[in-house]
């Protein structure tokens, strides 16, 4: 049965400005995400992904602009919205978690704070009390232990791994139907990155999430995400289930980036 | 926490001291301020007049005390109207940046240009003399620093991630300049607004010394120096403690101002 894709991004063709030059960072890429999965979107630095991620919503920097291409979320048309639509889907439809989750917390508010911030934002009606709730529930969903006194902790009061969890929790507060998570692992130490990587795959099944995980580590990949796809200069150069890919990959910039991947007394 | 130094300290007490005078002034003082007694004039500092009294018998530590008020309040109001007019150019300009910028610090570098207390002199001539008028003029010729400061604080703020984080879950720009970036900006800016408070304080003082500020009876610091010039000869106590109250306010503030700096700096040797 073939079902609609929650996201399409069709031709999206990305510029950025630097003084007179104009470099091309997205090169006409087509994507489809599903609902309920997890899809891997690898490529070195500078292939495009990132931005490719951030336009989604609109939140490109000032020297990009979008040339041309459709993105299509859920029946919308995501690129022809204006500002303010699009702000109504930021963090309650589609959210994100960056690289960074020490920078990533507004270090002069305590956790709660930040939590609540993003549920009022998009349930007016819902008072203090009830955004209360609501943010120490996420908290709960990303296995805090502790939540009610995790509240009104301050970011640097956590550990990496912790931050990263609030981060999650912050953006899953809204039951978001898609979730971007923009290397969500690169900033943690190894043992942590598993942990993180399998509330991900918790979180997918418990809330029914679609998840675009971006990440330059294709093992990474490998543990969690059913579709992968490869990005390098700009374009998609291969897309498919991931056991595909890994096992057969057909172009030769994913089997240079799988043989990177580091095998204990590898041969 | 890292200690104060004494400086910084000698300044706070200062500031808390003065600051109680001026908020307790009907409970410190036993004589009424404007309470002349002509019989009593010029008398030298004694019991029962512990600063001696002026030219119409009226009790110099009253009015001392109730100008505490007047010249304490005009600095904080003089300073917080400066805030508010900085800090909402400085955000603007420094969070759109672009023309916005452009236009908005070519303003602050025309402002900064006019000799503020002569510009201050020509309103107060046009407009008249009131406390009112005085602390609006007094703000509106001294946010320009202020807006300097936020504005280069927001031009590094703006580009860390966790403004992206709040755009990302959908935050308006009003509200991640309101939320995210004043809050984290606003250190150095109270520094400067408390040696803001010190100028201002000098600036109301040189106003009512020259006639152009606080009107009499109402008594502030720099007018009771105004009335004290023609007695100087003979009277030194009416010149020397508003004088030493002026000296004392404006090294409190400094000194707590430059100690604020100095305790949030985060290159300061441990």
């Amino acid at each position: 049965m073939r079902k609609e894709p929650l996201l399409e991004i069709a031709d999206l063709r990305l510029d950025f400005r630097q003084g007179d030059r104009i470099v091309e960072a997205v090169r006409g890429v087509d994507l489809k995400v599903f609902e309920g999965e997890i899809l891997g979107l690898v490529g070195e630095s500078g292939s495009g992904k990132s931005v490719t991620a951030l336009s989604i919503t609109g939140l490109l920097p000032k020297t990009a602009s979008v040339r041309s291409g459709k993105i299509f979320f859920d029946g919308m048309d995501l690129l022809a919205s204006p500002e303010e639509d699009l702000r109504k889907v930021r963090g309650s439809r589609i959210s994100y978690v960056f690289q960074d989750p020490a920078s990533s917390l507004n270090p002069v508010f305590t956790i709660g704070e930040q939590l609540m911030e993003t549920v009022v934002l998009h349930q007016k009606a819902a008072g203090r009390a009830r955004a209360f709730d609501i943010a120490v529930e996420s908290l709960k969903d990303v296995g805090m232990p502790s939540p009610k006194e995790l509240m009104s902790a301050y970011p640097h009061q956590l550990s990496g791994g912790m931050r990263q969890r609030v981060m999650i929790a912050m953006a899953i507060s809204c039951r978001p139907k898609l979730l971007i998570a923009d290397e969500p692992t690169t900033a943690l130490d190894v043992t942590v990155q598993a942990q993180i990587l399998e509330l991900l795959s918790e979180l997918k099944e418990e809330l029914s999430l679609t998840v675009i995980l971006i990440t330059h580590d294709l093992s990474i990949v490998s543990q969690v995400a059913e579709k992968t796809a490869v990005m390098q200069q700009g374009r998609i150069v291969e897309y498919g289930d991931t056991e595909m890919v890994y096992r057969k990959p057909s172009h030769p910039y994913t089997k240079k980036l799988i043989d990177c991947i580091p095998k204990i007394g590898g041969r | 926490m890292r200690k104060l130094n004494k400086l910084t300290i000698f300044g706070l007490v200062v500031v808390a001291v003065m600051a109680s005078a001026a908020l307790f002034a009907p409970f410190i003082v036993r004589q009424d301020p404007g309470a002349i007694d002509l019989q009593n004039g010029l008398m030298p500092p004694s019991a029962s007049h512990i600063m001696g009294t002026d030219s119409l018998g009226r009790d110099l530590f009253s009015r001392m005390v109730f100008g505490a008020r007047i010249s304490l309040s005009v600095g904080f109001v003089a300073v917080g109207i400066s805030l508010i007019a900085g800090v909402i150019f400085g955000s603007i300009a420094g969070y759109y940046g672009g023309w916005v910028d452009s236009v908005i610090s070519r303003f602050i570098d025309i402002m900064l240009c006019f000799p503020a207390f002569f510009l201050i002199l020509a309103t107060i001539a046009v407009l008249g003399p009131s406390i009112w008028n005085i602390m609006i003029i007094i703000g509106l010729t001294s946010w320009m620093g202020v807006a300097r400061l936020i504005r280069a604080e927001i031009l590094s703020l703006k580009e860390r991630e966790f403004v992206e984080a709040a755009r990302a879950v959908g935050a308006s720009d009003f509200r991640i300049i309101t939320r995210h970036l004043i809050p984290n900006g606003m250190g150095p800016v109270l520094v400067s607004a408390t040696l803001g408070v010190a100028g201002a304080i000098l600036t109301e003082s040189g106003l009512s010394f020259l006639g152009l500020g606080v009107q009499p009876p109402v008594p502030s610091w720099g007018n009771i120096l105004t009335e004290a010039k023609s007695t100087l000869g003979i009277a030194w106590w009416i010149t020397v403690f508003p004088g030493l109250a002026i000296l004392i306010t404006v090294l409190g503030y400094n000194l707590l101002g430059e100690g604020l700096r100095e305790h949030f700096n985060p290159h300061r040797k441990q």
